[in-house]
């Protein structure tokens, strides 16, 4: 079984099911699509028959008419606009209703997706990044789902099918008019490739500068203690100006398109003017005929004086598809076994078995073996980097080995059901987060049912219930940006509580009290040790202090046990471990006051740069 | 501040607030010379474009229904020539409003960065940086674009709108006023658009902030709800406000379903109705056919601006929610200012430190420092120590004026350092910050924190003097490495080296340390920063917040602070004989380390 995690284990992930992600959710609406699509073609239609109508009613009212058949032809063209409101109606309600119905339903499988994957994408991708995915990219992909398949179908059936009758009035003017199709063709070729290159440094640009601010705020004490202002200043001028330079180049290419739509269409109508013009005169067409044609081609500069901003559009679709595509066909390396077996009931044995594990392409853990008997504390020490935390990591697979398996109870961790899995282990992390809700519903996040004795219990256990009283409503106070700040050691000694909570077999810390001082530290560890009575628990800490209240510990040193015995042992061993000890004898003195609650606000929690957390509506580009 | 999270969020503007388009005026008045031309250039663009159909009526009337064809050549030319000069002048017109806009940006950009920089640490305690990030990158732009785009379009469509409704007066008078008549129910249902468009974009934006904030925290916690095994129960909640959020866009996408159709019905009744009548006048011959096409085309040209007009109203209600949002943090007080004729400090510097009776609250009457007192002399190293919440690190705070005292005063060399500038001040204390934020640049602009005025031979010097040129000069590239976003490729105790080499290189005659206990830094590296903390302290007034006990051996003397009054100071062995508050804190915590748990 060591051998079990095969290459294909690890490969890139395959696509799910084949084809693309988000094809399948565009068919699943194709009814609605389709009726759409016919609405709209209806409604296209309809437009486009008015300027028969005016054509017979110009040459009626040069023959001599009556009011009574001029009011049929109002009539007419009232019918016709009555047809194509509801068409249109119906087009915008059916079309641009299901991008947005997909829209939802794509941001709910793409949220729930992103929380199945593991950390191996987590620490690949930045959290702006992926806000601006399930945020700006999903908008511009409803968009393009929705009113740009609009703009784009409707232009193009009303270009053929517009160039269409003018073809049927007459052949000749018609080919003189269209002479400008080209033209425009050509223009618009270069314009969208001068205004996508500049577009882009625009956008670069931007995000450089989304970063500067972004630093220069998270930095502000280092500026203003070093009294730097003036020169942040003078660097973010320097930025914006090389930002105005280059929209002010992509605005020479901006500004030219629409003029150059309507100049070309409006030459075409003055050559109509003039070959239509003698054309009537010679008896080549009537009056009224002339009036439908120039009719037309103001339907038809109408449509294309809008091209520009519909292929913009259309290009950010196709970018924003793949984006979406991209995270939505990331499979977690994690994965759930297809087969999962029941967990055994064995009071919690942990085991290593030959364990390989890198990270960032480096191996951390080489060839790895422990054992933890059920119901023992094992505490784990070693310097940064020397794999401690890779190995809480793998236990409750945030992470898989690339070699040898890791068992609980005699059954791999990667044969049960993560669900099972992580129902088993009770896990305090380095970097404890938390939520903005209360201060309740975060500790009782793991088992929202847990009783309030229970949840006194485990504030009492990580020594809160001080930190309780400051707060107006106790554990119903409501923490993180919407409410109060916690301190590095009060954030840890919620995670902790929040573990408690849960119950498990299974207790890990890794590092999770490193914000805690000692004498708080102490006083937890005695109210746990009751706890971690029957429960196997794997410490990891620093302090010897932490330490030596396990019935074992092991010392790593580069992804290896260096040392492993009791306290009592290692000191008698005189090794690393001794050495550590004697050293934190030496340094460990009174103040270990790193909870401040002042001290909490040296760096100001903040989002991720560029992303609009408020609206998520903009159109250019975060600080990527 | 409010306390309401969304607070912020939720003001979403009217379009008709004066206060702000008053303020955004005032960003544009410095090139009213160019904003006005442009107006003008506005209206002879719509003029000419007016002229196209009037063109079209002589030519039926005076040419092609006379039989004629002599004039047909001069008049194509005519209309080209319209043509041509409206091209012009609107890429002249485009041009100029894009040089505006983009100054506009610029100057309203940099009042809010320099605005920012005059804001006191309090501010910036209040204000997630994410938020700050938005207002000076996103809200900016969007109100750029609305000065580039919206206001011209507007603007044009409005001319546009008014130019045509003369020109018909003046071709006939009865034909007006019967498009006249479809006037008012058209204005009256763009209104009634815009404002179910107000409703649902208030609610749109709000629900998308609900729904982005709880992305954002499920993307940050992920690793804990997988753990928790809570994916369920939070996409219970995602899926609320993404409902939510449906619910709001659906009803945008109704009346917007409704409003388009309406305006096409508009016209073709509008269009009808010239025809039925005029035409029946054309018959009568008390109207030409030319001008009743003239009348055909002007509808076209007429709807066309008006459906632009209400698209263009969310873009400017947006707009004006974001200029809101900018200024009221362009509003936001200093709290910590200069005053009016500064005092300066006598050089060289001594570094005497001297608190007289200070009294410091966070929040009214929740004091954290209560009539505290002392003087510290030039060259002297003090510790102070004191349970977590007795006010250390507010007191470093307050020497550096993060933030302004309430009572009493603290005196540099005798200066009451209100009277001195900031900046002056801060060039002569150094702030030695555990938590030391790293820019994503090189190693060395990250110590001289890119001010160029210090030398790179300086840097060196500095790194050497604390201990960390060693693991500098171990990177690939040295001083040069690039250092990753909030100094990823870092330990803590390099980070930490980094903001003590950071002190030295900026030479201060006075340095604040805070040097609170983090269990995370490996023994080594804790080793070489006590080395460098001790460099570092040589020579200067130092006051150090310790947790060392061989630092706190090491000072002359301790400052002990007791629920924010200043209870003792003395020597370690003088305080420990007192056998009182410190006493005590040396046993609780000291003995703490050193008793077996077991």
């Amino acid at each position: 079984m060591a051998g079990a995690i095969d290459a294909a284990h690890r490969a890139p992930a395959p696509p799910r099911g084949g084809g693309n992600p988000i094809v399948r959710y565009v068919l699943r609406y194709r009814w609605q699509y389709a009726l759409g699509f016919v609405a709209l073609l209806a409604a296209s239609l309809t437009a486009l028959l008015p300027p028969f109508i005016l054509r017979d009613a110009v040459d009626a009212i040069e023959g001599g008419t009556t009011r009574g058949e001029l009011a049929r032809f109002g009539a007419m063209i009232l019918g016709l606009a009555v047809i194509e409101s509801v068409a249109r109606f119906g087009s915008r309600l059916l079309v641009s209703g299901t991008a947005y119905r997909l829209q939802y339903d794509l941001r709910n499988d793409l949220a729930d997706h992103l929380l199945t994957l593991d950390q191996r994408f987590y620490v690949g991708s930045r959290t702006g990044d992926l806000m601006s995915r399930a945020t700006q990219d999903l908008q511009w992909l409803r968009d393009f789902t929705g009113p740009t398949l609009i703009d784009v179908t409707r232009t193009v059936v009303m270009l053929i099918l517009g160039l269409g009758f003018l073809l049927t009035i007459d052949v000749r003017l018609a080919l003189i008019a269209m002479a400008y199709l080209p033209f425009v063709s050509a223009a618009v070729a270069y314009f969208e490739t001068e205004v996508e290159r500049r577009y882009l440094q625009v956008t670069r640009q931007f995000g450089e500068l989304a970063n500067r601010v972004q630093e220069s705020i998270s930095g502000v004490r280092a500026v203003k203690a070093h009294a730097l202002e003036d020169i942040e200043i003078a660097w973010f001028t320097r930025d914006n100006e090389e930002m105005m330079g280059r929209s002010l180049t992509l605005a020479r290419y901006t500004s030219g398109l629409f003029p150059v739509m309507i100049l070309a269409s409006g030459v075409s109508t003055g050559l109509v003017l003039w070959f239509g013009g003698r054309d009537v005169v010679s008896g080549r067409i009537t009056i009224g005929e002339f009036v439908q044609f120039g009719t037309y081609l103001a339907i038809l500069a109408a449509q294309l004086s809008a091209v520009g901003w519909i292929i913009a559009s259309w290009q950010q679709g196709i970018v924003s598809w793949g984006r979406v595509s991209e995270v939505l066909r990331t499979v977690p390396t994690v994965d759930e076994p297809s087969n999962p077996r029941p967990p055994a009931e064995g009071g919690g044995e942990l085991r290593f078995e030959g364990v390989t594990a890198s990270f960032e392409g480096q191996d951390v853990l080489h060839d790895f073996d422990l054992v933890v008997p059920a119901g023992d504390t094992m505490a784990v020490v070693g310097a940064t980097g020397s794999g401690k935390t890779t190995l809480a990591n793998l236990l409750v697979r945030l992470a898989d080995p690339t070699a040898g398996r890791v068992t609980i109870d005699g059954v791999d961790v990667r044969e049960l059901a993560l669900r099972d899995l992580r129902d088993l282990v009770a896990f305090v992390p380095q970097e404890s987060f938390l939520f903005s809700d209360s201060l309740r519903d975060n500790i009782a996040f793991g088992r929202p049912e847990a009783t309030d004795e229970e949840l006194a219990r485990a504030v009492a256990t990580s020594q809160l219930e001080n930190d309780l009283v400051q707060f107006a409503d106790g554990l119903d106070t409501v923490i993180g940006e919407r409410g109060v700040t916690l301190s590095g050691g009060q954030k840890q000694r919620a995670a902790l509580a929040r573990a408690l909570v849960k119950d498990a077999p299974i207790l890990v810390l890794d590092d999770a009290l490193s914000h805690v001082d000692t004498h708080t530290e102490e006083g937890i560890l005695r109210r746990l040790r009751a706890y971690m009575a029957d429960r196997t628990t794997l410490l990891i800490a620093h302090r010897t202090s932490t330490l030596r209240s396990a019935d074992e510990i092991v010392l790593l040193a580069e992804g290896r046990i260096a040392e492993r015995g009791t306290h009592d042992q290692l000191i008698a061993l005189d090794g690393a471990y001794a050495r550590l000890y004697r050293e934190q004898q030496h340094v460990e003195a009174s103040e270990r006051g790193a909870t401040d609650v002042e001290a909490s606000a040296v760096e100001t929690p903040g989002l991720e740069p560029g992303i609009d957390i408020e609206t998520g509506d903009t159109s250019e580009g975060g600080a990527s | 501040m409010t306390t309401d999270f969304y607070g912020d969020e939720t003001t979403f503007g009217s379009v008709y607030d004066r206060r702000i388009l008053g303020r955004l005026w005032g960003y544009l008045r410095p090139y009213r010379a160019r904003v006005f031309t442009s107006v003008g250039l506005m209206l002879v663009i719509a003029s000419l474009d007016a002229a196209g159909p009037l063109i079209v009526r002589y030519a039926i009337d005076q040419q092609i229904r006379a039989g004629q064809t002599d004039q047909l050549g001069t008049l194509t030319l005519l209309f080209v020539g319209t043509l041509v000069t409206g091209f012009a002048l609107s890429y002249a017109q485009g041009m100029m409003m894009a040089f505006v806009g983009q100054r506009v940006v610029l100057d309203i950009r940099l009042d809010l960065f320099r605005h920012l920089q005059r804001m006191s640490i309090s501010f910036f305690d209040r204000n997630p940086v994410g938020r700050l990030v938005t207002r000076v990158t996103n809200d900016v732009a969007v109100i750029e674009q609305v000065l580039t785009q919206g206001v011209v379009q507007i603007l044009t469509n409005l001319l546009m709108v008014i130019v045509f409704l003369g020109v018909l007066l003046f071709l006939d008078w009865r034909l007006a006023l019967l498009m006249y008549v479809f006037m008012p129910p058209l204005i009256w249902s763009v209104r009634l658009f815009a404002l179910t468009q107000r409703e649902a974009f208030t609610q749109q934006r709000i629900w998308l902030a609900r729904l982005n904030a709880y992305l954002n925290e499920l993307i940050t916690g992920v690793a804990i709800l997988q753990l928790f095994n809570r994916r369920r129960e939070s996409m219970r909640r995602f899926d609320e406000r993404n409902a939510g959020l449906l619910e709001a866009n659906k009803r945008s996408i109704f009346w917007y379903a409704v409003f388009e159709p309406t305006v096409v019905a508009f016209g073709a009744i509008t269009t009808g109705a010239i025809l039925w009548y005029g035409g029946g006048r054309v018959v009568q011959e008390t109207l030409t056919l030319g001008t009743l096409v003239a009348f055909l085309q002007y509808m076209q040209r007429f709807y066309w601006p008006l459906r632009e007009l209400s698209q263009r109203y969310t873009t400017l209600q947006s707009a004006i929610a974001s200029a809101e949002r900018v200024f009221t943090v362009l509003d936001s007080p200093e709290e910590v200012t200069d005053v009016e004729a500064p005092r300066h400090l006598a050089t060289p510097v001594q570094g005497r430190i001297e608190f007289r009776d200070v009294w410091f609250a966070y929040e009214p009457d929740n004091w954290v420092l209560r009539g505290v007192s002392f003087t510290i002399e030039p060259g002297e190293r003090v510790a102070v120590v004191g349970a977590t919440g007795a006010g250390k690190s507010t007191m470093m705070s307050l020497i550096t004026r993060f933030y302004d005292v309430q009572r009493g005063e603290i005196l540099v060399d005798g200066v009451p350092i209100r009277d001195l500038p900031q900046r002056e001040l801060r060039r002569h204390v150094g702030l030695m910050l555990q938590d030391p934020f790293i820019y994503t640049d090189s190693v060395i602009e990250n110590i001289r924190l890119r001010d160029t005025s210090i030398s790179e031979e300086q840097v060196q010097r500095a790194a050497t003097a604390v201990g960390a040129s060693r693991f500098i000069e171990r990177m690939p590239d040295g001083y040069a490495s690039h250092l990753a976003e909030r100094g990823a490729n870092l330990s803590t105790g390099q980070k930490q080296l980094i903001a003590l080499a950071r002190v030295a290189a900026f030479d201060p005659e006075i340095v604040l340390v805070m040097d609170e206990a983090t269990a995370s830094i490996d023994p080594e590296t804790e080793a070489l920063i006590q080395r460098g903390m001790e460099a570092m302290t040589e020579r200067r007034t130092a006051i150090v917040i310790a947790h060392r006990l061989n630092t706190i051996r090491s000072v002359e003397r301790i400052l002990v602070l007791h629920r924010g009054e200043l209870v003792e100071e003395g020597t370690h062995e003088e305080l420990l004989a007192l056998g009182g508050t410190y006493h005590r804190l040396y046993e609780l915590q000291y003995q703490a380390a050193d008793t077996p748990s077991s």
